[in-house]
């Protein structure tokens, strides 16, 4: 009989969250939960106690554990590419997919200005690419030369044609300012994205340099293990429950916090074949199957006034909204401040999804109509999994205004479900289960339970 | 030497999928590095790409008779976008109806084409090497004017 003890912890920037998860024979359990307000001024307080808890409630001495933090503004970054529908984007995928908060994106040559705006984002990680291998030289070339004629100190990963690679690393390694890593071409043909080394190269970095300065080396140094920034290990999750045949379905998951609301989707077919019995076509660089994105406008505390707007209503939401924006701490206290609360939620939910989904513009021709389709067709995703702090206490649905003359590839009819426990940060954490027991776990105990369960 | 990397595709709103192919291989066999587009490419598509993969080439297809239109304005495009110089092929059936063959040659030669493939039956394997001389005196060109 096999037995393991496993600790998660995520480190937010109001609470801190951690779970003691029990293994008995592939089958997984939550054995204990707890969550404590984050102290701004150690953010390191709340994780150190919860882990002596964990530790203490734990049957046997050496529980696996592991935390993530998104305090201090996590993980920030700058991606550089050439054409915006290809390197550019990816490289913006690949940032976002690796859990940064991406500050700023730049193509072609970058201009003096712009690195004086470089400068002044200060990132913690430049991400920078351009030309499939064999193919352009010339952007990145110059954008390495503008980059070390700079005022920027910051680390840069060098992801782009691997032509160019040697002379990259030369002109980059001729000044101290930069710390460079060197990777695989996240495009090494066009329609080839590859972005798994330089995911994983950007969560090394994160872990080995960029976490110093974040007020987390006590937490390191008392749970023996290095943090990994939140989001990241939310995409590296879902990356890893989503290979198996028996759990094949599309579905996105929406965490929607106090000022952002991070969407991830799980997509098996990003790029729709027919639409009405109409063929579509793409452009541009090739949708990933696993992509997140993050709206900066989108949350229940500090943005709800941006969602007000998009709701007709006349009973009073705009003074909630405006009480929660001053007292981010409060909680809805009675019928009508919960229905306000699920007003708010399901229009973060809803604006979060659309802006992740695809676009199908028609295109007409002598053969008739076609479409043609830009970004993510999510038609097909059958969940919509609901996390963060409202997920526990709001009911919600969606509401999509799709558009006439473009048509927006929003889910058909999606169930929404609820991460309760709000369990998924810390279950992604934990790296000592298998990826088949951890599927299971997420399948049938997180997915299956009901609305209001 | 790395291999010369060329651009094809069908462009406009043309799906005529069978010859595109056709040239695909054809030049992959004979020593290009080929990014194949596929059908129902845009001029900025191609461009795009082209930047992308540092493309010294781009063979425009059309089969449906509408080229005119589509390609109005490709080279200053190509110009504006700084891609230049590059090679700029285009073959098919450009235009609809019966036209003397001189004709049409012209008229997409005034467009900026470097060479016009009507009807499209040239023998391929002269083209992979007009293609190849055509490439180097863009480059001879361009170690001149620096």
């Amino acid at each position: 009989m096999s037995f393991s003890e496993h600790i998660g912890i995520d480190i937010g920037s109001t609470f801190t969250k951690g779970a003691l998860f029990t293994v008995h024979d592939d089958h997984l359990e939550l054995t204990e939960r707890l969550e404590y307000p984050t102290d701004r001024g150690d953010v390191s307080a709340a994780c150190v106690s919860i882990f002596h808890r964990l530790s203490e409630s734990a049957q046997g001495d050496s529980p696996e554990i592991a935390f993530s933090s998104s305090a201090h503004g996590g993980l920030n970054m700058v991606a550089i590419g050439i054409v915006p529908r290809y390197t550019e984007k990816l490289a913006r995928e690949a940032a976002l997919s690796a859990g940064a908060k991406l500050c700023g994106s730049f193509g072609y040559y970058l201009t003096e200005e712009d690195c004086r705006t470089i400068e002044n984002i200060n990132p913690d990680i430049i991400l920078l690419t351009g030309g499939t291998d064999g193919g352009n030289m010339e952007y990145v070339l110059k954008n390495a030369h503008m980059l070390s004629q700079s005022e920027i100190s910051s680390v840069v990963v060098y992801a782009g044609n691997r032509s160019a690679k040697s002379e990259v690393e030369k002109i980059l390694s001729s000044s101290e300012q930069f710390t460079l890593y060197m990777c695989e071409n996240i495009l090494p043909q066009i329609d080839e994205p590859s972005i798994k080394e330089v995911r994983s190269v950007i969560k090394e970095v994160f872990m080995n340099q960029i976490m110093k300065g974040k007020g987390l080396s006590r937490a390191r140094d008392i749970l023996g293990c290095e943090p990994i920034p939140t989001p990241g290990s939310l995409f590296s999750f879902i990356e890893r429950i989503s290979t198996f045949d028996e759990y094949e379905h599309d579905w996105a998951l929406v965490d929607i916090g106090g000022a952002t609301t991070d969407c991830y989707s799980v997509v098996k077919e990003p790029l729709r074949s027919l639409y009405d019995g109409v063929p579509v076509f793409g452009s541009g660089v090739k949708e990933l199957q696993i992509t997140r994105s993050v709206e900066g406008d989108i949350g229940l505390r500090l943005n709800s006034l941006n969602l007000c707007e998009l709701i007709d209503d006349d009973t009073g939401l705009k003074d909630y909204a405006e009480l929660v924006t001053e007292h981010i701490e409060h909680i809805p206290q009675n019928a009508e401040q919960h229905r306000f609360e699920n007003l708010l939620a399901s229009s973060a939910l809803s604006l979060a999804v659309k802006r992740h989904s695809g676009l199908l513009s028609p295109i007409y021709s002598v053969d008739g109509q076609f479409y043609r389709q830009l970004g993510k067709d999510l038609s097909t995703i059958e969940f919509l999994l609901v996390s963060g702090g409202v997920a526990r206490r709001a009911e919600m649905e969606v509401f999509f205004d799709t558009g006439k003359k473009q048509i927006r590839l929003v889910p058909d009819s999606p169930v929404i479900k609820f991460d309760k426990d709000y369990q998924l940060p810390l279950l992604s954490v934990i790296q000592g289960v298998s990826d088949k027991v951890l599927a299971e776990y997420f399948w049938n105990q997180i997915l299956s339970k009901e609305k209001g369960a | 030497m790395d291999k010369m990397q060329v651009v094809l595709g069908v462009i406009g709103s043309d799906c005529h999928a069978v010859g595109n192919k056709i040239l695909d291989r054809f030049f992959s066999d004979n020593g290009y590095s080929v990014t194949n587009l596929g059908v129902m490419v845009s001029q900025d598509e191609f461009i795009d790409a082209a930047i992308e993969t540092g493309a010294e080439a781009i063979l425009v297809s059309s089969l449906y008779g509408h080229a005119e239109i589509d390609c109005e304005g490709f080279r200053e495009r190509c110009i504006e976008r700084g891609l230049d110089p590059i090679v700029l092929y285009i073959g098919g059936n450009l235009v609809v109806g019966k036209n003397d063959r001189a004709i049409v040659e012209k008229q997409f030669l005034d467009m900026g084409f470097d060479r016009v493939f009507v009807p499209p039956n040239t023998e391929l394997i002269d083209q992979a090497e007009i293609l190849q001389e055509d490439i180097l005196k863009n480059r001879d060109l361009s170690t001149r004017a620096i």
